[in-house]
């Protein structure tokens, strides 16, 4: 019988509290560093005299305009990410469930292609809302078609069936639109962080704001839902609604990131594994700040390295992340897609 | 119900199927921005007298393309069939095999260096993205492929492999981005242009595949079974899986490296299949082929006569007819 | 115990385990087996949950590669025989076989000629034969044409009794071919199983956890706990109170059944 999420998660607390402190510690440097580096490579006593409202104005500018709403989206971002991963992973109880393995990046990517490209006439913050819808009909087609499976391959099948699909559908679009519109969509489609300013922020922040304490309260739930669905029911969890209310946040706050930054695959996909991993439960009262955490980590990190690394070319953090999370998560994944299936 | 009658008279079924395909090429040799009639073109075909210029059309542009259309779209529908047989899931598709992503790398690689001449890089474009093809769909048979649960990671494998490939696509495409469009036509699979020179890359390796493929079938359907009971009946599972699997790459890497990254022929037409002549292998491939040829010249040829001027690429009009059929697959199946 | 391959050709056993250790990844669930089954028995193996009866019947039929120690098929060590010719001679039944949904029960029974006719190879005279035979002997051949899932329950285990059938095989292997059967279709499975062995004297091996089908149906029962044999022989011989009582944990009454006097134990109490 699996022992009961609260005992381990009484026993833990020390060492829990320690790694979110250590992330914590982590996530401020990256911080610094990415306000330090750049064109205008800053030290730390310039940014101390533009906190306190002095320097040259433009590295005020750059630094308060163009680099701190970068590294705060990028630090929502990788949180609201990787509680989506968390809450798909959980809900499912599938350690492959993640947005862009299940239909739901490329359900919000194709809506938002569609309106770049079609030139549709779309007030700015009605995009998310759009994407959400994207995102929940690409999700649920995904879940309806295997719902029955609890074949984690089965499930990935499906979602790269539907994903092929939309990302056919994405390129369609782009061969109608002009060659200006294509880069601009390509750049869109490979996720990235470049450009984005206070407005975007602005507009996830609402959706951060509702979304990231929403996931941290889905922690019970996700427990409960983690022992059986008839487990569950017996303990008093409704579990079908549960369940398409966890789904559809989870898809929300994917959709919100999307609608601003394109699809940025496998944060959501590494980090609730990282966060297992490195905390040793599954209790999702530790796994679910643990995972925002490390998402924020990673995507700033990824966007900083994104940044400097082949400086002045800046390359889409979209693209590392893919790149290394791909196989990285091969890694990790080898050993228990091996010993779960076949071998009784 | 139809399943048994497509058993009871598969003879004659191939045989009209063969004829259809036929009046297909005929029909896509004869649509184009200069109609010729049908009858012209099976005078032309068998060498009577037509009008010259009616010749150089038939004989120069439309010819290999169909032929192109033809042979590409069985050697899709053969890749999807053995691969939905060996991972006993009917979504399973050629581009899991990591050979399109791997294809289409080679080719923006390639693109991208060949710069300005746009035309020469068309023609030699096949012979880099094959190799390319085939380097994917090793690296995703090295990695998900050895060991005993081979099914699962074999997908696992597939899926991240191919999407970090296109990332490394992605990162090319971005430094270059002048070679976007000439990419972006190829990426989504089109029989535009394509002439004799083409057919050249494409038939030795449809030639060495379609048969393989089609030679498997027998240990197509033990493997069916499932892994116990295959050993049981003395098969090598894992060698098996492995051998099929890599002509399934031969046959998506062949295609894909002169048609373009087409997707859904590879899952569709299998599926189609599957519906009329059952899970046996040994009637599964053969139509399997059928279908994929079928449906790609029925593409092709809706293509050539509506929307012109414009022309929507092939892979294109494969997505918008291939969606709804999709969705309404995915929906049978939750149901 | 004696030693093969040198007495190989005096014995009558149709398969043979020596020193036999099995496990999956670090856990070994059979740490030393030996057992030999003689031709035309049938043989059930019984035991708890964890005890490793199917891991000991998966190994025999060559599924699973043992640790150490050999099996022997005829007297010839079968890790060194090629696998279809070891499918020519002994044929599994794997506990909830999957399946293709739109295959016909034709189409499944025919795949048991594949050690025989080889995957290129057209089905010949014999293999027709073999399969038709096999498709009649499990009552089968009037739903010949029909898809598996439209089947129910017991005919589909029927139709893969039906594969194993026309693999034409001496030996026979059953992991569980019972399990989430109703009743009547239990007997029916068991029932065939058995005119087998009298009518065409297969040797056959079944794993069974319902203790008084293995008593009813077979000839010899052997009891494993924690991957060793703890008890070997008749029925009448085996189920004993102290066996239940050390093995499964419960008291049980043991009386004679009123039709045939074979041994029939009723648990009311655990220990």
């Amino acid at each position: 019988m699996k022992a009961p999420p609260v005992s381990a998660w009484r026993g833990r607390r020390a060492p829990i509290l320690l790694l979110i402190a250590g992330c914590g510690v982590l996530l401020a440097g990256i911080a610094l560093l990415s306000l330090l580096c750049g064109t205008p490579q800053l030290s730390p006593p310039d940014l101390w005299r533009i906190i306190n409202g002095g320097g040259s104005a433009l590295a005020r500018v750059v630094v308060l305009q163009l680099r701190l709403p970068r590294l705060a989206l990028a630090m929502l971002a990788g949180a609201m990410l990787s509680l989506s991963g968390t809450m798909l992973q959980d809900a499912l109880r599938n350690a492959l469930a993640g947005p862009e393995l299940l239909g739901v990046s490329a359900g919000a990517t194709v809506v938002v292609a569609a309106i770049t490209i079609l030139h549709l006439a779309v007030i700015f913050s009605a995009i998310p809302w759009l994407a959400l819808a994207g995102a929940l009909t690409g999700g649920s087609i995904v879940l309806l078609a295997a719902r029955r499976t609890q074949d984690a391959a089965r499930l990935v099948l499906t979602g790269a069936a539907l994903s092929a699909l939309l990302n056919a559908s994405v390129i369609v679009f782009m061969s109608l639109g002009s060659q200006n519109d294509i880069s601009v969509l390509f750049l869109f489609l490979v996720g990235s962080l470049a450009n984005r300013t206070w407005q975007h922020v602005y507009l996830v922040l609402p959706w951060a704001a509702i979304g990231i304490p929403l996931a941290l309260l889905c922690a019970r739930p996700l427990n409960v839902l983690s022992l059986g669905d008839d487990v569950a029911r017996g303990l008093g969890l409704p579990v079908t609604s549960a369940r398409l209310l966890i789904l559809v946040l989870g898809a929300a706050l994917v959709a919100a990131v999307v609608a601003v930054c394109g699809p940025i695959s496998f944060i959501a996909l590494l980090a609730p594994h990282l966060a297992r991993r490195i905390s040793k439960t599954t209790d999702a009262r530790a796994i679910l700040p643990c995972a925002a955490l490390i998402g924020a980590i990673l995507l700033s990190g990824a966007d900083l390295f994104a940044r400097m690394a082949f400086a002045p070319q800046e390359l889409p953090v979209g693209v590392w992340t893919t790149l290394v999370g791909g196989p990285f998560l091969l890694l990790l994944l080898r050993r228990r897609l091996g010993a779960r299936r076949g071998e009784p | 119900m139809m399943q048994r009658i497509a058993v009871r008279y598969y003879r004659p079924l191939i045989l009209l199927s063969l004829l259809v395909l036929f009046l297909l090429v005929v029909l896509h040799v004869a649509a184009g921005s200069v109609v010729i009639s049908p009858f012209d073109v099976i005078a032309a075909l068998f060498n009577r007298p037509v009008a010259p210029y009616e010749r150089i059309i038939v004989w120069d542009l439309r010819l290999p393309r169909a032929l192109i259309a033809l042979v590409a779209g069985a050697m899709f529908g053969l890749a999807g069939a053995i691969l939905q047989s060996i991972m006993r899931n009917p979504l399973a598709e050629p581009e899991m095999t990591g050979a399109t992503s791997g294809a289409v790398l080679f080719a923006v690689l390639w693109l991208s260096e060949a710069g300005r001449q746009l035309d020469q890089p068309g023609l030699l474009l096949p012979f880099v993205a094959l190799p390319g093809g085939l380097a994917g769909g090793c690296l995703v048979y090295l990695l998900g492929g050895a060991g005993k649960s081979a099914t699962s990671r074999l997908v696992l494998t597939g899926v991240l492999i191919s999407a970090v490939l296109r990332s490394a696509t992605s990162i090319i495409l971005l430094l270059r981005q002048e070679a976007l469009g000439a990419v972006l036509l190829w990426l989504i699979g089109s029989l535009n242009g394509r002439v004799w020179p083409h057919w050249d890359v494409l038939w030795p390796w449809a030639i060495v595949a379609l048969p393989s493929g089609l030679a498997c079938a027998g240990l197509a359907n033990v493997l069916q079974l499932g892994d116990a009971s295959a050993t049981g009946l003395g098969l090598r599972v894992g060698w098996t899986r492995l051998s099929l699997f890599f002509i399934a790459t031969l046959l998506t890497a062949g295609a894909v490296a002169v048609v373009g990254g087409i997707t859904f022929l590879g899952l569709i037409a299998p599926h189609i299949a599957r519906r009329v002549v059952g899970a046996d292998a040994r009637r599964l491939f053969p139509f399997s082929m059928l279908m994929g040829a079928g449906i790609l010249l029925a593409a092709d040829t809706i293509t050539q006569t509506i929307a012109q001027p414009v022309t929507i690429p092939v892979g294109a009009a494969l997505v918008l007819l291939g969606a709804p059929y999709f969705l309404f697959l995915i929906w049978r199946r939750s149901t | 115990m004696n030693r093969y391959p040198s007495n190989a050709s005096d014995h009558k056993a149709a398969l043979a385990a020596e020193a036999l250790a099995v496990g999956y990844g670090e856990r070994l669930v059979i740490p030393a087996l030996s057992l030999q089954i003689e031709l035309g028995t049938i043989t059930a193996l019984v035991g708890p949950n964890g005890s490793g009866k199917s891991t000991l019947l998966r190994a025999l039929a060559r599924l699973i590669a043992p640790r150490s120690g050999a099996v022997y098929l005829d007297g010839r060590a079968i890790a060194s025989l090629p696998t279809r010719e070891v499918a020519r001679h002994l044929a599994v039944l794997p506990q909830g076989p999957e399946t293709p949904e739109e295959l016909t029960v034709g189409e499944l029974v025919e795949q048991g000629r594949y050690p025989h006719a080889g995957p290129l190879r057209m089905l010949r005279e014999q293999d027709h034969a073999a399969i038709t035979e096999a498709l009649a002997q499990s009552n089968l051949l009037e739903l010949r044409h029909r898809r598996l899932d439209s089947l129910s329950g017991g005919e589909r285990q029927r139709a893969w009794i039906a594969l194993a059938l026309a693999q034409a095989t001496p030996v026979l292997l059953l992991d569980e071919p019972t399990t989430f059967l109703d009743v009547s279709h239990q007997l029916e499975v068991l029932t065939l199983i058995q005119q087998l062995n009298r009518s065409q004297g297969k040797t056959i091996i079944l794993v069974l956890h319902d203790l008084n089908q293995a008593a009813r149906f077979a000839g010899r029962m052997i009891v494993l706990h924690q991957g060793r044999i703890v008890a070997d022989g008749s029925p009448r011989d085996v189920l004993t109170t102290d066996l239940l009582a050390q093995v499964f944990q419960v008291q049980a009454h043991i009386i004679s059944h009123p039709a045939d006097g074979l041994p029939v134990c009723l648990p009311y109490a655990t220990i």
